[in-house]
């Protein structure tokens, strides 16, 4: 009786324990709230093909997507496509930079951000010739 | 759950493997990255890796399982360097960030202080010049070719362990092996060497 | 399998080279050789299960089994090893939630972060 009730228990909590660090099962679109519904609406037809942790991530940003300024939220909503639409790899690779980046000693990065966004501007207003795509490492 | 002690590897044997393999590991690295200190950073990430992951795996796993981790974090940490390279000659030159073709981040890493040439008390002349030209030419062969070069012919292992190491098809272990001993022949020639072609 | 460069010699020239490491170099690595062994992953958990196993049977007034105690102490490391690793991608995923913020809201297109 008491080996049955052990047997039991253990099998129950490792169960029900093994679960908690799991990852979510992915959610349909119609379980979203409205403001998570709102922050991913530039993803939402893409929404019910991503895996389980992208969707995760994705859900966690939005947390924080009610506080930030309008701009940011336009920003935010403007990138998000492009964001989606990388690899996990290159999306893990970003993460990195960035964090290295933000090593970098405030007045450099001031000056780094001048000069790419200063190139990017001349991008936009240069004629546009055959581009080359930079070639993707192996 | 497991209760049994069966093959796993003990705390010993795990010690005993780290022991054998910890400095042609750290020559690894140096040869991929070329600082000291970031060689010892990966060789100490891929030991932890090996034992959190894997130190319950019998111990004739372990050699494969460590190459395939050290090959990784060799990997991992010779990008992050890129990046950081990157943004370091960014910010002293300012060279535009997609010219990454032209621009070897390396070059920027090897400074004077890197000692690894130091500690040679007992070799003779010969061999020391030897010794830096053959470890010259190892750092300049591409990732995948040293790789394989390495792990066959230093470390043992096979053309199947080769593969399951570093995750690619038994036929690309024997490409990158050739075409490595074929840029080290005709670099050793360049050089002068000759008692080391057959 | 043919090679045209005799292997053996470049083998044995590597190995003299690791014989002739720095001491410095060779304390640091013993160093991250016991902090990895500090880390061993072991599925033995027999230790402690003996030892609860083997006290709650002689414990005449508490009259505890030893599958209860078996059980018992099985819940308990899986409680452990799951609270760890949960606190561990807890902290991880939290990290990477302020990254992705940050990217996606920040000065720089995201193409300037991406190979």
């Amino acid at each position: 009786m008491l080996r049955a009730f052990a047997s039991l228990t253990l099998a129950v909590s490792l169960s029900a324990l093994l679960c908690l660090p799991a990852h979510a099962a992915t959610q349909p679109w119609s379980a979203l709230t409205p403001m998570q519904q709102e922050a991913l609406a530039p993803i939402a037809h893409e929404w019910s093909t991503m895996p389980d942790i992208q969707q995760k991530r994705l859900l966690a940003t939005t947390k924080r997507y009610p506080q930030l300024s309008p701009r940011k939220k336009q920003l935010f909503l403007t990138r998000l496509t492009e964001w989606s639409k990388l690899t996990p790899e290159q999306r893990n690779r970003a993460r990195e930079k960035y964090k290295a980046f933000s090593k970098v000693p405030p007045e450099k990065r001031e000056e780094i951000k001048r000069l790419v966004l200063q190139r990017e501007a001349e991008k936009l207003s240069a004629v546009p010739s055959s581009a080359v795509a930079p070639t993707a490492e192996k | 759950m497991h209760l049994g002690v069966g093959k796993l590897a003990s705390r010993n044997e795990l010690s005993e493997f780290l022991a054998s393999v910890e400095r042609r590991a750290y020559k690894q690295g140096l040869f991929a990255v070329r600082d000291e200190h970031v060689a010892l950073d990966i060789v100490q990430d891929a030991m932890l890796k090996l034992a959190e992951k894997y130190g319950d795996k019998p111990l004739a796993e372990l050699p494969m399982l460590f190459q395939r981790i050290l090959q990784n974090t060799i990997r991992d940490f010779y990008r992050r360097q890129k990046v950081r390279s990157m943004w370091t000659t960014l910010m002293s030159s300012l060279i535009p960030q997609h010219d990454e073709s032209d621009y070897d981040p390396l070059d920027t890493l090897q400074d004077d202080d890197n000692k690894s040439q130091s500690a040679r008390p007992d070799a003779s002349l010969e061999q020391s010049q030897l010794l830096v030209i053959i470890e010259t030419e190892l750092g300049k062969l591409p990732a995948r070719q040293r790789e394989a070069f390495l792990l066959r012919y230093w470390e043992d292992m096979d053309t199947a362990e080769t593969a399951a190491a570093m995750g690619c098809s038994e036929g690309s272990v024997k490409t990158h092996c050739s075409r490595a001993t074929h840029a080290l022949a005709a670099a050793l020639r360049a050089q002068g060497v000759t008692n080391y072609e057959i | 399998m043919k090679s045209n460069i005799k292997t053996h010699l470049i083998k044995e020239l590597l190995n003299t080279s690791t014989s002739q490491l720095a001491p410095a170099t060779l304390e640091k690595l013993r160093g991250a050789r016991s902090h990895a062994l500090e880390h061993q992953r072991t599925r033995r958990s027999a230790p402690a299960l003996a030892w609860l196993g083997h006290h709650g049977g002689h414990n005449d007034s508490f009259h505890m089994s030893k599958s209860m105690g078996w059980a018992v102490a099985a819940l308990f490391v899986v409680f452990l090893i799951s609270g760890a690793s949960y606190w561990r991608s807890y902290t991880t995923e939290h990290e990477i939630c302020d990254v992705d913020i940050s990217i996606l809201t920040g000065d720089l297109p995201i193409h300037v972060y991406v190979d």
